[in-house]
């Protein structure tokens, strides 16, 4: 499928480089999204986060996620980069732009993504806190292929797309 | 009955137990009695935690009822909370 480039990096994640890729003369829409690192969690004042990563099955995810979305709404060109290592805060964990020829697929599209990312890519969040402990976050289970359905929209209102 | 070890590769809260784990096990085991051999060989404590996690290959996740036939290399998966 063209248009998909998903990687995990850690070097800084690029922006400019997400735009670039999903621009398309067609497309009149490109909406990006910006995960950061934020000083606070459930009260407590954090001073960075390492971010774990299996990395040939994080950029299957990621892929993975973006052909679901280019099947839901088509004609859309995607982008998505996760750091992998550690982050200060407002560090850049994940940057996701997608295109389409009008904006109302792009923002819904965008949205997908980063939903999906944080139930099914893995990648594990170590917190560092400023008293000086750290603590991997909760998260979601994962489950194989054979145990999972197709994950729906959000707007059918049906339990899997065809 | 022919054993083998299988070296599983630790990621996010894992790694407490190290960058890896060896676990010895059957031949022809599924990954959910090499999920049950790693509740023994860590603990009753981590019970919870390994039930929630999943095993992969480096190609996919595999599922419980998947046979390991021959000596491989997997990674344990604990709940992921990427963004």
């Amino acid at each position: 499928m063209n248009g998909i480039k998903a990687l995990v990096s850690r070097d800084p994640l690029s922006l400019q480089d997400a735009v670039a890729y999903v621009s398309d003369t067609g497309h009149g829409a490109i909406d990006t999204f910006i995960g950061t690192v934020r000083n606070t969690h459930e009260g407590k004042a954090v001073t960075g986060i390492t971010y774990d990563v299996h990395k040939t099955l994080a950029e299957k995810a990621l892929w993975d996620i973006c052909a679901e979305a280019q099947g839901i709404w088509r004609a859309t060109r995607y982008y998505v980069a996760h750091y992998h290592g550690t982050l200060d805060i407002g560090g850049i964990s994940v940057v996701i732009a997608v295109s389409s020829p009008h904006r109302a697929e792009s923002f819904e599209a965008c949205r997908y993504v980063i939903e999906e990312i944080k139930k099914r890519a893995p990648v594990w969040k170590k917190e560092h806190y400023i008293d000086g402990i750290s603590d991997w976050l909760p998260g979601h289970s994962l489950s194989s292929e054979a145990e999972t359905s197709v994950t729906c929209c959000g707007h059918c209102g049906e339990e899997a797309h065809a | 009955m022919s054993m083998m070890t299988l070296p599983i590769k630790c990621f996010g809260v894992f790694r407490k137990f190290g960058e890896s784990l060896n676990v010895d096990i059957a031949v022809g085991s599924s990954v959910l009695e090499v999920k049950q051999a790693l509740i023994q060989k860590l603990g009753q404590d981590q019970k919870v935690l390994v039930e929630e996690s999943v095993l992969a290959n480096d190609n996919e996740i595999l599922p419980n009822v998947y046979i390991l036939k021959e000596e491989t290399t997997l990674s344990i998966l604990p709940p992921v909370c990427g963004g």
